[in-house]
């Protein structure tokens, strides 16, 4: 980004290093705890029957308590899905794939990334399409992470 | 539940929007308020409340920056409030100054913000973080992603297509040559923003707004104060705000009760405004749109779910001409979003802008015999949406 205009005033340097301790509460608690375990776990509402992914501990809609843990996927749908082509630090060097995909089981979306050799980026998103078939693929070692996961398209 | 008392505005204030501003946080807030209240015809002390319109002050790199401009705007002594909705902020804000004119318990409410995004090279790791760092904030969640997502839900939902996003930035560009306040402006062609490379597919670069330094404000004034003070005014006859879950993925498929890929939010808070402003068609009421859209794609949806054509025709309509100025409507005749976005004030812009239509102080970008207005801003994970509705007669 260039300056417009030669800034005359006195400029004062400064970075920031904050560190946090993130604490997730039980029910994110116990998802991440399950990917660690090679599962992906939804949380259904007693009232509406959704089953809600990313979990939540209460239904947004009927706003009572959820109380079941419902194991979904391994396969799903394309919801919807782009390649990222620019530099975000402490994320991935472009280009690469997100997307948020229905698994088999689950009311809403989850996102992560895609995993998919990206050449040309056009022709590669002919086949990420919503509705698309994908799988669920864990890594081996894993960590009780959102991306102890990744999704893979079904060929 | 009905307003008490009847509001409008009465002074805008706007400074140019550029990368970089020399003046610091506060100084560009003071401008863009004495500016305000210098059309109004009148002075700090004339002020009852302030509302300080702000989205992350992270950019800034001073947490809560408004109360560093407290003194700058003439707030000192009185009640002062600051709103923070992400992008719909100024919206946002615009709103919470009106309730506080029309209940009847404030005359003159100032509602002023600024932003200075040339502090930090950073700003998309900053925009990164309003997501939680369980599900989502991993993944390179931002503004521009989250905007690629709606245009691929778009294209198979109605088949929008590369070519008419494009027309959207062609024309944006070409309306905020008539603004000498607008960031980005030029005579582009299709073929130039096409071959932009892609920055998140379908988005090219052409596709995504700039970021911007910049102020604005507005001067909200009970119709008692209009009625004494004899000056243009801007009624605001409509005014609402609807908000939605944080996570993208509840608005999809067979179950979700909105589409990620429709603007329902931004429907919804326009059909609350138009019922209060008595508007049933507004394709044919209403004059001007400055509406939200820091990306191409945003205006499509925004055309359609402000109820200006049918579900599916906004590209087509807009690639044709027809929201062009010398039409029936004309939406950014600022420019918009897309060629100016100071973040935490783009919604109060949006508001300035079509204050000024109903006024007939838009200048060069003055849409001839603009009687009704209205304004957006959209926020958070896409998830704020507020529509003002102005006129230049009270209802």
């Amino acid at each position: 980004m260039s300056r417009e205009a030669q800034d005359e005033s006195l400029v004062i340097e400064e970075t920031w290093n904050l560190r946090y301790r993130y604490s997730s509460g039980p029910v994110t608690g116990y998802f991440l705890r399950s990917l660690a375990e090679g599962r992906i776990m939804g949380r259904r509402c007693p009232g509406c029957r959704v089953v809600w992914l990313p979990p939540r501990a209460y239904c947004e809609r009927c706003f009572i308590p959820t109380v079941e843990w419902v194991p979904v996927g391994p396969e799903g749908v394309i919801e919807a899905c782009t390649i990222v082509n620019f530099k975000i630090p402490n994320l991935p060097d472009p280009p690469y794939a997100i997307a948020i995909c229905r698994l088999d089981g689950a009311d809403t979306g989850l996102l992560n990334f895609l995993d998919v050799r990206i050449d040309d980026i056009e022709t590669v998103m002919t086949r990420l399409r919503p509705g698309a078939r994908v799988r669920v693929k864990f890594r081996q070692n894993r960590s009780a992470r959102i991306t102890d996961f990744c999704f893979e398209l079904v060929e | 539940m009905t307003r008490k008392v009847r509001g409008a505005i009465i002074g805008v204030g706007e400074t140019p929007y550029r990368t970089h501003l020399e003046k610091n946080y506060v100084e560009l807030a003071q401008e863009a308020a004495l500016a305000a209240l210098d059309m109004a015809g009148l002075r700090p002390d004339d002020v009852d409340a302030v509302v300080f319109s702000m989205a992350p002050t992270g950019f800034v790199g001073i947490t809560d920056a408004e109360r560093w401009a407290v003194d700058a705007i003439g707030a000192v002594g009185k009640p002062f409030i600051r709103v923070h909705t992400g992008g719909a902020t100024g919206g946002s804000a615009t709103q919470v100054g009106w309730v506080h004119v029309a209940s009847g318990m404030y005359d003159v409410v100032l509602v002023v913000g600024a932003d200075k995004v040339s502090e930090t090279p950073d700003t998309q790791f900053i925009l990164n973080l309003i997501w939680d760092p369980f599900y989502e904030r991993g993944f390179g969640l931002n503004t521009i992603t989250m905007a690629a997502l709606q245009a691929v839900r778009r294209m198979e939902l109605y088949g929008t297509t590369e070519r008419e996003m494009a027309e959207v930035v062609v024309r944006s560009w070409r309306k905020a040559m008539r603004n000498p306040r607008a960031h980005l402006k030029g005579n582009l062609t299709v073929d130039e923003v096409l071959s932009s490379p892609y920055v998140s597919w379908p988005l090219r670069r052409y596709d995504c707004c700039p970021r911007s330094s910049g102020a604005a404000a507005i001067v909200i004034a009970s119709e008692r104060v209009v009625s004494e003070l004899k000056v243009p005014a801007a009624w605001i006859n409509g005014c609402g705000a609807v908000s939605n879950g944080v996570f993208l993925g509840d608005r999809m498929g067979p179950r979700c009760l909105t589409e990620y890929g429709e603007w329902d939010e931004l429907r919804l808070a326009a059909q609350h405004a138009y019922a209060q402003a008595g508007i049933k068609d507004p394709r044919f009421e209403v004059d001007v749109a400055e509406i939200y859209a820091p990306f191409s794609i945003h205006e499509i949806m925004g055309v359609e779910a402000l109820g200006f054509c049918d579900a599916g025709e906004g590209g087509r309509l807009i690639a044709e001409g027809y929201f062009d100025f010398g039409g029936e409507l004309v939406t950014n005749p600022s420019g918009g979003t897309l060629c100016s976005n100071p973040i935490g004030v783009t919604g109060l812009v949006r508001v300035c802008d079509a204050a000024l239509q109903v006024m007939g102080r838009a200048g060069d970008y003055q849409v001839p015999g603009a009687r009704v207005a209205v304004a957006t801003a959209a926020g958070g994970s896409s998830q704020f949406q507020t529509c003002v509705v102005l006129g230049s007669e009270p209802v």
